[in-house]
């Protein structure tokens, strides 16, 4: 990342001890911070409201806890800084539920849901309703497994990234994402059929 | 089926995320940091205004029609007060000390400040009430020593006017103020006070305050 940070080059944050993916980023400036991890937050927040809008209210109180803490955060590596805006958006979307007292709209889905090799059904076409289903489906996953797809697939992160932000082994989070694709297929194959 | 799915979800968060507008989010985010900068810098600068307005106060205390002079804590005005008092010990009377009869209220009538037909007299006028009932602050009067004597005695030649601690400070009052002396069995005294440095009193053998106070209203009311 180029750029000054607060006004320091790049090149001294370059000094500093490497993080957990070996990028060594203690200063940021915020446009660097936004741009970078933007989408993990909004799509954690996303995760557990489950709401565009409210998605986006608590992405920009994170954002603005970012101003709040920019000393704190000088000194943060980019992992430990990942995991910070992770808890805080979490956090911060559990106020709102709490809150406003609204319950997350989860679909029951059977714990018994094995991982099912099957074939999709053809008819669910990559347009954009079998796209709207997909964001339906996950929007139903429970949240244990909702979380790592939203990160993985929609907050572009990798299974590494993931695992040391949820403070879980990659193992565990493999046998999440598995599990969660596995009650995917699971719920596209009982709407496919509605798909064409 | 797994690469199909990888497919949907990819699809579906690549759509997703063009649907949001991140922009948006970043310059709402931008907007209410400069809002709460704005509102803290507000809240200082009321902070810091309240502050100093306070410090003011307590430092020259508050200037009012009716107010209660300066406190004993007040500073400077509050010494100022003292030394002048000290100053014309010799003329004041006790402050117990019962009016004449017949000399009428020893309240100095004055123009009232919400008397509108002459409001701007009546600015010129300050009362300095509480614990010192008698004294007056009349107004400004930017008058030589001379001036005064000549303005005074071309009225009433009886007049005794005594200039106390003639010093060399130059006579150019700010405000003055008027204390009216009245004790049983003495003429009244009117002492005027040009701060701590200079006291005229002024007196008249047998005259009443009535007529001391128009000697002095002579003066501080303009040409």
């Amino acid at each position: 990342m180029g750029g000054t940070l607060y006004g320091v080059e790049a090149q001294e944050a370059l000094a500093a001890t490497p993080q957990l993916g070996g990028e060594p980023l203690p200063k940021r400036e915020f446009d660097a911070i936004y741009a970078q991890h933007a989408r993990m937050v909004y799509w954690t927040a996303y995760g557990v409201l489950c709401e565009d809008g409210r998605a986006q209210d608590v992405a920009q109180t994170v954002f603005l806890r970012v101003f709040e803490n920019a000393k704190k955060l000088e000194s943060m590596e980019d992992g430990q800084l990942r995991a910070w805006l992770y808890r805080v958006a979490v956090n911060a979307a559990r106020d709102v539920l709490r809150r406003e007292k609204r319950q997350v709209p989860t679909e029951d889905v059977g714990v018994n849901i094995g991982i099912d090799d099957a074939e999709l059904p053809e008819t669910i076409l990559l347009n954009e309703q079998s796209r709207e289903l997909v964001r339906r489906c996950v929007d139903a996953l429970p949240q244990l497994h909702r979380e790592p797809i939203l990160l993985y697939y929609f907050g572009g992160l990798d299974y590494r990234q993931i695992a040391a932000t949820l403070d879980i082994s990659e193992g565990t989070l493999k046998s999440r994402m598995s599990r969660a694709r596995g009650m995917l297929c699971h719920l596209l194959r009982k709407e496919g059929t509605s798909v064409v | 089926m797994s690469d199909k799915l990888d497919q949907l979800l990819h699809d579906a968060a690549r759509e997703a995320n063009q649907v949001v507008d991140f922009d948006a989010i970043k310059a709402k985010v931008l907007r209410r940091r400069r809002q709460r900068m704005l509102r803290a810098w507000g809240a200082s600068v009321a902070c810091f205004v309240c502050v100093a307005t306070a410090l003011l106060f307590w430092r020259f205390g508050m200037p009012s029609y009716g107010a209660q002079a300066p406190s004993a804590g007040a500073g400077d005005a509050a010494a100022q007060e003292s030394e002048s008092a000290d100053l014309c010990k010799g003329l004041m009377a006790p402050e117990a000390a019962p009016a004449p009869e017949g000399s009428g209220d020893v309240e100095i009538q004055i123009p009232q400040a919400n008397d509108d037909t002459s409001r701007a007299e009546s600015d010129k006028f300050y009362t300095m009430s509480g614990a010192e009932d008698s004294l007056r602050q009349v107004g400004t009067l930017e008058l030589s020593e001379e001036e005064i004597s000549q303005t005074l005695l071309a009225a009433e030649p009886q007049l005794v006017l005594t200039f106390l601690d003639s010093a060399q400070a130059p006579l150019l009052p700010p405000l003055g103020s008027l204390e009216l002396v009245e004790a049983e069995g003495q003429d009244p005294v009117i002492v005027y006070h040009f701060k701590e440095e200079r006291v005229l009193s002024l007196t008249q053998p047998g005259g009443d305050v009535a007529v001391l106070l128009d000697y002095v209203y002579l003066l501080v009311q303009p040409a």
